[in-house]
């Protein structure tokens, strides 16, 4: 083997000069990005400078709501609720797709009708439908179908603006999580299945210990975007009057007219939240990125620390090789 | 000549209406190499595959050293086993993929370790001593902490060539291990395969490599067309082949 490898080393060794250095090598020209970069940076230069100028913009205003209580408890509501939503999509959307994936024909047609209904009707009128459910259902109770019913309660009394947008934000979250994680687990090459079998892996530990961990390389990216998606997707929960950061944000400006620079406190807000969810991301991505080749980062931070990571890697082979 | 490990008996098998396997019978006595040979499309993978249930047959049998694959017998009616016992059952045969299939998230270590630790319930430090000496033994033991992309494709082989003997099966089934590899490392696969053969390991081995049949199999196959045509010692089919089909065959492959 060394032997083979030595005499590869002396071909390739006969063409270019020896001693070449690669790791000092300049990038490529690409005149183009410079020209780009040109016509960008005059485009940014105006754009701060319309943010500085203009007064409508009111960054004092900006300034003086961006930690204030009733926006800070606007956005602990926001976070709460993008908490509990996804953790009910993200548990019941595992159900729902072994349910659709089992060979129990009554499960798979519960699960497609759920997704059905869930997937195919607008999130607002699901919401909007969940805080009304009195008006459909006066009184709600636990009990045994066509039996007695053990406890109950006023629906409109039980349906607050908060339950409803738990309710209706996550049993919608579900049939697009299940759906995501059904993706996940067919991109799994069938051979690695097979192989799984072959072993005598029984199919509950294949299944959690070889199929779902070469899914979560499939299934982390679109669930982060179903995050962020939720992150937003709350502000729809105002219309039923939950007090999240953008109800906080109307309340405030309908009644002092500020819009602009309250909306923009919403914004920024709602950036830091989805940022930090970015990075989040770069890290689970890397985790199950393992034995993966090369894959490329979907984030900007991810990207960087990559190339950090190269380099050092480049500089140890160097060292060891030296 | 001692009882047979592996008794295969009128094998059929089809899929969506054709006949793939019709009328299979084959005895594989413990410690014999038998190469499979036989032109594209004419069930040597689905034999494998039937033998191991990652295909259930149509009807005949598949006994492995006395135990029926797949279905059992349950009040004068046969009754075909659940998932769970069938997987009990497959840890009797390996089974080594043309396409390897190593688990990428695992180094090669893990991938041999896996079975010893949760089938055989071997301790972390005996699973993996025992990794380690499969290793040592298809020349990879310096390997062991890389990653299956990290290693070549004749590495790769040989590191699943391992893990099916992890469990110390009854009986080793080889589906073209050789065919996804460049040519220039055909050979370090066959080479621990025909070491495996001279230790006496019994195999059942798919391949156009015709030169590891004469060299290692006690005796050869030659499948068409769902039905075993021809069978005999390396030199009975590889030489003197009666049938105009296997003649044609090897002329092909020759060439
Ligand atoms: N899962 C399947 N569904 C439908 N047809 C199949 C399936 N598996 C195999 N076949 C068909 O059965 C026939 C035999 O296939 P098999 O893979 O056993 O052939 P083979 O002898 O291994 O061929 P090769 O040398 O190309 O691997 C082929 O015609 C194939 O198309
Ligand atoms: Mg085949």
């Amino acid at each position: 083997m060394t032997a083979d490898r030595r005499a590869d080393h002396e071909v390739a060794s006969a063409g270019p000069p020896t001693g070449v250095d690669f790791g000092t090598a300049r990038s490529p020209r690409r005149p183009l990005t410079w020209v780009t970069a040109a016509f960008v940076l005059i485009l940014a230069a105006q754009l701060v400078h319309m943010l500085f100028t203009n007064p409508n913009f009111e960054w004092n205003t900006v300034a003086r709501y961006m930690l204030s209580a009733s926006i800070l408890k606007g956005v602990g509501t926001t976070l709460l609720l993008t908490l509990v939503a996804m953790l009910i999509g993200i548990v019941l959307g595992g159900v729902l797709v072994v349910f659709r994936m089992s060979e129990n024909l009554v499960l798979r047609f519960l699960a497609s009708g759920y997704i059905w209904v869930f997937r195919g009707t607008p999130q607002l009128v699901q919401l909007i439908f969940w805080f009304n459910v009195g008006l459909l259902m006066p009184v709600i109770g636990l009990g045994i179908p066509f039996g007695p019913v053990f406890v109950s309660a006023e629906a409109n009394s039980l349906i607050t603006p908060m339950l409803a947008a738990i309710v209706g934000l996550g049993l919608h979250e579900a049939a697009y999580q299940a759906e995501i994680y059904r993706g996940g687990l067919l991109s799994v090459d069938e051979g690695q299945l097979e192989a799984a079998k072959a072993l005598g892996m029984k199919p509950t530990r294949m299944f959690f210990k070889i199929q779902l961990p070469q899914a979560m390389r499939f299934i982390v990216p679109p669930t982060f975007s179903a995050i962020i998606g939720m992150t937003k997707g709350t502000s729809l929960v105002m219309v039923i009057g939950g007090a999240e950061l953008l109800f906080s944000v109307q309340e405030i400006y309908s009644q002092t007219f500020q819009t602009v620079p309250l909306l923009i406190v919403a914004s920024l807000w709602y950036l830091v939240i989805t940022t930090l969810l970015n990075g989040v991301q770069f890290f689970i991505e890397r985790h199950y990125g393992r034995g993966a080749s090369r894959g490329g980062s979907a984030s900007m931070i991810g990207r960087y620390l990559d190339r950090r990571s190269g380099l050092r890697l480049l500089a140890e082979t160097r060292r060891s090789e030296a | 000549m001692s009882t047979p490990i592996v008794q295969i008996s009128s094998l059929r098998k089809h899929f969506s209406g054709v006949e793939v396997l019709r009328g299979i019978d084959l005895d594989v006595t413990p410690g014999e190499t038998v190469a499979v040979l036989g032109a594209s499309g004419s069930g040597k993978s689905t034999l494998l595959r039937c033998i191991n249930c990652l295909e259930m047959p149509d009807g005949g049998s598949v006994v492995l050293d006395g135990e029926m694959m797949g279905h059992r017998h349950h009040g004068g009616h046969l009754r075909r086993l659940t998932e769970n016992h069938i997987a009990v059952q497959r840890r009797q045969v390996g089974m080594v993929f043309q396409s390897f299939n190593l688990f990428p998230h695992w180094t090669a270590l893990q991938n041999i370790m896996d079975g010893p630790r949760s089938v055989l319930r071997l301790s972390r430090d005996a699973a993996r001593e025992k990794a380690l000496t499969l290793l040592e033994r298809v020349g990879l033991r310096e390997r062991a902490e890389a990653y299956p992309r990290q290693l070549s494709g004749g590495q790769q082989q040989r590191v699943a060539i391992a893990r099916a003997l992890a469990l110390e099966p009854k009986v080793l089934l080889f589906d073209e291990p050789t065919s996804a590899l460049d040519p220039e490392n055909v050979g370090e696969v066959t080479d621990v395969m025909k070491s495996l053969a001279a230790e006496g390991a019994t195999m059942l081995v798919v391949t156009h490599e015709l030169g590891f049949a004469r060299a290692a199999a006690d005796r050869v196959i030659f499948m068409d067309d769902g039905v075993i045509l021809e069978q005999g010692t390396p030199s009975e089919v590889l030489d003197r082949a009666r049938e105009p089909r296997t003649q044609e065959f090897l002329r092909k492959t020759l060439e």
